[in-house]
């Protein structure tokens, strides 16, 4: 597993992506506020509490990041987190270990996949991309991935259009 | 009474009935396992085939079909970490990291019998109320709906696990989500950013299946790993199975308390599953003994998960056979199976037809009995596909998360939800951001909203001062403020030991 | 005063039936069909028929019935497909979308879209006169429920009230918010409709209760609580009696006081006969709407179908294209007063 983002471990670096997070509901919390106040008293109500209230509670929280950063910064740095004995198998360690090159990669199949099933169908979609994902990604032999997606195919055929006759992506061109 | 309870059981044991509620029971059992492809849509598609049948046959089969979805949605739940119903979201919260420790065997034992437990609770209460089922659901209104709603909201503080300001952050977010929609006092449309489709809300299976099972999907792709553990070695013997049933057993508190969350908020409309299993999940882990391992794979989780599961059903049909009002979309389906079956939803169920409404609770519990079993005869190799080889599953997840999104409203808009909710999943994980609090809201805040405004519509302010609001107060302040006084007590006794908790990653 | 009789006389081997069509599910029940003409545009083809609400309730009841039938007829494959969203003008637009080209036909909730058009209410973006008609496949007139041992025992006490009467609706721009303040518009009688409610059931319980008034919903869907003595049908809004709620007065049998309330009523009576239509994209050439019209008619004959959503409580009710074409717009031609009345509904 190549990893090539380690966070450092001085605690003086600011929560930079918790901060980002908590200003982006700021932002959020505040233009969905603006808006609510456009509509009438019954409408308007409960949004304008809710919207509000986590307006508050974003601000509330970037103030206690800083807070809480200055005062780590005075205080020694801290070492590891609590209880990681496990940590290679966690999915928090996996999405933080994850090397750059891994990400594009999952996320450029997961694109293509979802992609395909928009303009392709699902029909055409499923047995295409465990053909190619198989071969390509898994490096599995081609008659393995053929096998793969033929019976992908079939069964989906089958069960969805044949059998229970239920709605599938149809693709743009059907 | 107890002659209609023996009399119905004697038509259910008919050899046609038995024989319809196995087929019902098969194909809710694929169905449930399938994320989105849930109850509702294939009650709907095998209405037409009751035409000709009987009512108990018609409920053994429909009904059969209906519960077990609910016990088989655990298992792709616990097995794979994408929830097969939005009912099932909270067994993956612990079940998923047990598979992922190689503990499948005994999460997915203890899932499934306390999900058989559970369904017996349920059943036994839709028998028991039957003598006080009117009065007390008329005496329910919007205002005690609305005190459960807030019940609910509450345990969002429990949810949050460490850090209670993102948590109330992420519950403030979810509210928003849930804000989205023509609002139903002056049918204003609200942030629905100009689409017809958000009119409705945002709909609850995309957000659950793309909330939950995205970000285990691509995990699994960025890893490459089974699912559980390293290597792709198979283990000669799926164990555990036992351990499971026996944990069960040793919890029974835990699967009582769970039953009990779950055929109570079953019973109100609206609420339902996607609600009680976050409550009783949440009400497991204050009672718990060790609360820190709930979201890492604590056992009492899993089974609170999969007792309110069950028990739920037998809630839901209780407003449904006593009024004809449907506890959620797929009683809404059943209701249709009674006119089928030449049955009026109402007083009648409970006097001239007891018999029917008796066999429901034997189908509810023979059903998942059965689902159960053929569960447990299934496990084997169903646990098996945990240790192959993680992109092998890869193009099969990914079409139940596509198609499970897609079966929602049959929109493509739907996957758009599943992908956004993916995203959300994965940034709360990555940076340690709760995903519960934010599904809770979503899916409290807009019948908060409306039974609020109901009640102020309905009873002015008096609503306050009705004897169950207020009963709802007294509980809210045993059930949560008591236990969390008595928590931060002891804790602050005991602290100092441990220093206050970074809440960046900081893996050196 | 159960109907289960009806069902035990229909009742021949539910099971064996039910595997056999399970089994039959695999095969394509195509080429057989009458084929007096050569070209068909529908026959052998698949055809979906779009409910635009989620399963269960009256419309996907009605379609699922109906399918089967007119595939027959059509000598299709009809296909039941789901399409909620945004009340039902997700559907609907989508169908107003679609080209002559698309084998796509839709029960609609013509009052509702119907009314949504007289409010020019926002997002829907259909014209009802430009449908491609195929018929009325049954009645959905709004009918006034009250609890049976409330304050009002008739539509006359409803009248004739001097404070508001509570109507229980499940938001603006449904068909029970148009009944209702359009009653209260014919009649003059004070009103206040209070939304909020998750659906008709959760609405009718409030006025079981006594926490509502009243409430206005389907004939067929209050019929139910009606014959378990839980509320009590007080009117239904049409001229025609409706056969299963015999002892409920019609709203015609109420005199307005006022010349303008003799105009709107006229009108409600239009808008309520509308009931569950079956509509085609806008367009369609003349020999496809005539093979659907037919194979309508033919499907809607049909004497099973008939006596199985008359077990249902779910009858028939048929208008043939031509006459709902022209009753669609007659209604479109709503006096101004009338649309002004819809429009305070959404």
């Amino acid at each position: 597993m190549k990893t090539t983002d380690t966070p450092t471990g001085t605690a003086t670096r600011p929560p930079a992506v918790d901060l980002v997070l908590s200003l982006g509901l700021v932002a959020l919390f505040a233009t969905a506020f603006l808006a609510a106040n456009e509509w009438s008293v019954r409408a308007g109500l409960f949004p304008r509490m809710v919207t509000g209230l986590g307006l508050a509670l974003a601000v509330l929280h970037v103030v206690l990041l800083l807070v809480r950063w200055r005062a780590d910064g005075a205080a020694e740095p801290t070492g590891t987190v609590e209880a990681d004995d496990e940590a290679d198998l966690d999915v928090e360690y996996i999405f933080a270990h994850a090397g750059g090159r891994a990400w594009a990669a999952a996320l450029g199949w997961i694109a293509a996949f979802f992609v395909g099933l928009y303009v392709l169908g699902l029909f055409v979609t499923a047995p295409l991309f465990a053909l190619t994902y198989l071969r390509f990604s898994a490096h599995r032999s081609w008659t393995f991935s053929v096998i793969y997606a033929v019976v992908t195919g079939a069964v989906l055929y089958l069960a969805f259009e044949v059998a229970l006759r239920l709605q599938v992506p149809p693709g743009l061109f059907l | 009474m107890g002659e209609a309870l023996l009399d119905s059981l004697s038509q259910v044991f008919q050899l046609q009935t038995l024989g319809l509620m196995l087929i019902g029971v098969a194909i809710g059992f694929v169905v449930g396992i399938l994320p989105g492809l849930g109850g509702p849509v294939t009650l709907a598609l095998m209405l037409p085939f009751t035409f000709s049948m009987e009512p108990v046959e018609v409920f053994a089969f429909l009904l059969g079909m209906l519960v077990v979805t609910s016990t088989t949605g655990d298992i792709t739940s616990v097995l794979f970490g994408i929830p097969g119903e939005a009912t099932s979201a909270a067994a993956t919260l612990d079940g998923y990291p047990m598979t992922r420790r190689g503990e499948g065997g005994r999460a997915l034992g203890a899932v499934l019998f306390s999900s058989a437990l559970g369904s017996v609770f349920g059943a036994l209460v839709l028998a028991a109320s039957v003598p006080i089922i009117r009065p007390v659901v008329l005496a329910l209104g919007p205002p005690e709906f609305f005190m459960l709603t807030v019940v609910g909201l509450t345990f969002v503080v429990a949810l949050s696990g460490k850090n209670v300001v993102k948590g109330l952050l992420m519950a403030a977010a979810g509210l928003l989500v849930a804000l989205i929609g023509i609002d139903s006092q002056e049918g204003i449309p609200r942030y629905t950013m100009d689409q017809l489709y958000l009119w409705d809300g945002i709909p609850l299976v995309p957000l659950v299946v793309g909330l939950f099972g995205g970000a285990e999907v691509l995990q699994l792709m960025l890893s490459r790993n089974s699912i559980a553990g390293t290597s792709g070695d198979v283990p000669k013997r799926i164990t555990g199975v036992g351990q499971g049933i026996r944990d069960t057993l040793r919890h029974w508190p835990v699967v009582l308390r769970s039953s009990a969350i779950g055929s109570t908020i079953g019973m109100v409309p609206g609420l339902g599953g996607s609600v009680a299993q976050f409550i009783a999940y949440g009400q497991a882990r204050q009672a718990s003994k060790n609360p820190q391992l709930f979201g890492k794979g604590a056992i009492d989780g899993v089974i609170a998960s999969g007792a309110v599961n069950n028990a739920k059903d037998g809630g839901s049909l209780v407003p449904t056979v006593a009024f004809g009002i449907p506890g959620g979309a797929a009683t809404a389906v059943l209701l249709s199976a009674f006119l089928i079956a030449g049955l009026d939803p109402g007083p009648e169920m409970l006097t001239t037809e007891l018999d029917v409404t008796f066999s429901m609770v034997w189908i509810v519990v023979l059903a998942n009995f059965v689902a159960v079993a053929a569960a447990f005869a299934l496990l084997r190799p169903l646990i098996r596909l945990t240790f192959i080889s993680g992109p092998l599953l890869v193009p099969f997840l990914l079409l139940l998360l596509g198609l499970g999104a897609y079966s929602s409203s049959n929109s493509f808009a739907d996957v758009l939800v599943m992908l956004a909710a993916a995203a959300i999943g994965v940034a709360c994980i990555r940076w340690d951001w709760p995903r519960v609090p934010f599904l809770l809201a979503v899916v409290l805040g807009a019948i908060a909203e409306r039974y609020l405004f109901l009640s102020y519509s309905l009873f002015g302010w008096d609503w306050l001062l009705r004897p169950t609001v207020i009963g709802l107060v007294v509980l809210l302040l045993l059930v949560f403020v008591v236990p969390a006084l008595r928590r931060r007590r002891q804790t602050r006794a005991t602290t100092a030991t441990t220093t206050t908790t970074v809440d960046e990653d900081v893996h050196s | 005063m159960s109907h289960r009789r009806l069902t035990s006389l229909r009742r021949s081997g539910g099971a064996a039936l039910l595997v056999t069509a399970l089994a039959a599910c695999g095969q394509n029940g195509g080429g057989d069909g009458t084929a007096d003409q050569a070209s068909k545009y529908y026959e052998g083809e698949n055809v979906d028929l779009v409910v635009p609400y989620d399963p269960g309730g009256g419309y996907d009841v009605y379609a699922r019935a109906l399918a089967p039938y007119l595939g027959e007829c059509l000598g299709a494959e009809v296909v039941v497909r789901n399409e909620p969203g945004a009340g039902s003008l997700l559907a609907t637009n989508a169908t107003a979308a679609a080209g002559p080209d698309d084998r796509r036909i839709q029960i609609l909730n013509s009052v509702g879209a119907t009314s949504a058009q007289l409010a020019s209410a926002q997002g829907a973006q259909f014209d009802m006169a430009e449908f491609s008609v195929v018929g009325r496949l049954a009645t959905a007139a709004d009918t006034v429920s009250v609890a049976v041992d409330g304050g009002f025992q008739s539509f006359q006490d409803v009248i004739d009230a001097e404070s508001p009467v509570r109507f229980a609706a499940t938001g603006p721009g449904s068909n029970e918010y148009i009944a209702a303040s359009v009653l209260s518009a014919i009649y003059g009688f004070p009103l206040e409709v209070i939304t909020g409610f998750g659906g008709s059931g959760e609405a009718r319980l409030a006025v079981v209760s006594g926490s509502a008034d009243a409430h206005a919903s389907t004939w067929d869907s209050t019929l139910g609580a009606v014959t378990n003595g839980e509320v009590r049908a007080v009117v239904v809004a049409t001229d025609e009696p409706v056969e299963l709620l015999p002892d409920t007065p019609l709203v015609t049998e109420f005199e307005p006081g006022t010349e303008e309330g003799k105009g709107l009523l006229e009108s409600l009576v239009a808008l309520e006969t509308l009931g569950r239509g079956i509509v085609a994209p806008p367009g369609l050439p003349e020999e496809r709407l005539t093979e659907l019209r037919t194979a309508f008619e033919c499907a809607t004959g049909n004497q099973e179908l008939n006596a199985q959503l008359d077990g249902q409580q779910r009858p028939l009710d048929v208008l043939s294209g031509e006459e709902y074409e022209a009753l669609v717009a007659s209604v479109l031609d709503a006096s101004p007063e009338f649309t002004e009345v819809v429009k305070d509904s959404f």
